[in-house]
């Protein structure tokens, strides 16, 4: 393929990115949640106006704000990631709109990959918009204008990519709404992964039920730890964690994830 | 009228259908040979379930055909290249349309998906919402919209690249007399300009006022082709219609 040809492809990628970024920021239960996050990192002013060491304990009234911030971000970019995913999606490649995208000079990859894109650019909206609530927040009340939180928040973005790619597999393997539940479900099967391990490798499983268990016990708390990572990096804890090689594995999952919905639409996309 | 825009030998689709590890192969389109040429409006005629749209996805590259073979402007078509979608303009039986979109900035995504400059598609749909009569909504919202206009704008995507090729899945739904005829209008301006239409519609009336060749299909089979002429002398559209799906050619 030429480098015009390419680049065709990418234009054609580019726009339909666009279309659906506008669709997605139609969605009215996208403003819904982020009006309710706004709220919630609203909070943030509390710990410098009641700075009791009763409620905060001894953390500094700066380390409770972000703590109240980075819960508010990292519980909201993931439910307008699966939620509002789940709904342009039901649109955007619903039959009747995906007969008329795929009669243009466009391929059913670039149909994909142009939804990963707008997706992605509504979730960077919203962790935009919710970091810089905070940021100001911060800024107002200690006067100092310091970068680190939007290097430690900008985990949640990998948050938000990871729920998309999530909802985007579940969503062509079962299409509707329960995929957005699918999403949420596998998510908390990370969280409770940990507990899951002890239980079922202390008992001495076979090695093929090791093997099944370390996608649903390893990866997902090591995906799941990156909340850990930023809180790290935010340095709200030592943690023991080798954040780039996380970060990295979830990048795979990722990759794998993604490549496993670009060969199941390219096999029914045009049906 | 001699250069096959489209032609297909053997084009089969075969669905399957029911629930999961209860499916059933199901036949929507058997051994399809048609031939359509340049300049001619072609219709394809069927009652429901005959194969009318499954064949005409096919052709617009929509759906896969399981066996047979199509060759669109003369060339083989080859799944995975896109070049000939540049020269078809498809209006698929149903659409579903942004809302939130102007008329304007949805034809503007279809025209930039063809890589149209941004002059000559601010050009195009000038043009053609001046022959449908729908420049006043050119910056409303789809929602605002009749059905009658939103088919339209269906109508309009398909000519946005001002195609060779444009086909018609069941275009007259929704539309009233007075559109009809203006839709009507602009169909034959086109065929005299060169352009080849395919055309599906329940609407024999249609067919007998629009089209030059006639394909009849019933269960995935087609059972005749026929010119518009030969339909009127056997005693009109419907009768041989009826008379074919009866008892076959």
């Amino acid at each position: 393929m030429g480098i015009k040809a390419a680049a065709r492809d990418l234009r054609g990628t580019l726009l339909i990115g666009r279309e659906v970024y506008r669709w997605a920021t139609r969605e009215r239960m996208m403003y819904g949640f982020l009006l309710l996050a706004l709220l919630f990192i609203l909070m943030a002013n509390v710990p410098f106006v009641v700075d009791d060491p009763k409620v905060f304990g001894d953390q500094t009234p700066q380390q409770s704000a972000v703590h109240i911030g980075f819960v508010a971000v990292h519980i909201f970019i993931p439910l307008i990631a699966i939620f509002v995913s789940v709904g342009v999606l039901q649109s955007f490649l619903g039959r009747a709109n995906l007969t008329l995208l795929l009669s243009k000079p466009v391929r059913s990859w670039q149909v994909l990959a142009g939804a990963v894109i707008g997706l992605f650019q509504m979730v960077f909206l919203n962790w935009f918009l919710m970091t810089a609530g905070l940021w100001v927040i911060l800024v107002s009340q200690t006067h100092l204008l310091t970068g680190y939180l939007w290097t430690g928040m900008s985990i949640a973005l990998v948050m938000g990519l990871l729920c998309i790619s999530l909802s985007v597999l579940f969503y062509l393997l079962v299409p509707n709404v329960l995929a957005g539940i699918l999403v949420i479900l596998m998510l908390i099967a990370g969280l409770g992964g940990p507990l899951a391990r002890e239980t079922f490798l202390g008992a001495g499983a076979s090695s093929f039920f090791n093997r099944m268990l370390v996608v649903s016990t390893y990866l997902l708390p090591q995906v799941n730890a990156l909340w850990g990572v930023s809180m790290a990096t935010l340095k709200m804890f030592t943690l023991h964690l080798d954040s780039g090689r996380v970060i990295a594995q979830t990048f795979v999952f990722i990759f794998v994830v993604l490549s496993f919905s670009f060969v199941q639409f390219h096999r029914t996309s045009r049906f | 009228m001699n250069v096959p825009i489209v032609k297909t030998s053997g084009l089969t689709k075969r669905f399957l259908e029911g629930i999961p590890f209860f499916r059933r192969e199901a036949l929507a389109v058997a051994d399809l040979d048609l031939e359509v040429f340049q300049g001619e409006i072609f219709g394809v005629l069927g009652p429901n379930g005959a194969g009318k749209t499954t064949t005409l996805n096919m052709l617009a590259g929509v759906a896969r055909p399981t066996a047979g073979h199509i060759e669109l402007f003369g060339v083989p078509f080859v799944a995975g290249d896109t070049t000939p979608f540049r020269r078809i303009g498809y209006v698929p039986e149903t659409t579903v349309l942004p809302d939130f979109c102007t008329v304007h900035d949805l034809l503007f995504f279809f025209g930039a998906l063809f890589g149209l400059t941004t002059a000559v598609i601010r050009e195009r749909i000038k043009h053609l919402l001046e022959v449908t009569g729908l420049t006043k909504e050119r910056h409303v919202l789809l929602r605002h919209l009749s059905a009658g206009q939103r088919r339209q704008v269906d109508f309009i995507q398909a000519l946005i690249h001002d195609p060779d090729l444009i086909i018609l899945d069941e275009p007259t739904v929704y539309l009233d007399p007075v559109i009809l005829g203006r839709l009507r209008e602009m169909l034959r301006g086109l065929k005299e300009s060169g352009k080849t239409i395919v055309i599906s519609t329940h609407s024999l009336m249609e067919i007998e006022r629009l089209c030059d060749r006639v394909a009849v299909l019933n269960e995935g089979h087609c059972l005749k082709v026929e010119g518009r002429d030969e339909f009127l002398r056997a005693g009109g559209i419907e009768e041989e219609f009826m008379r074919i799906i009866r008892h076959g050619d």
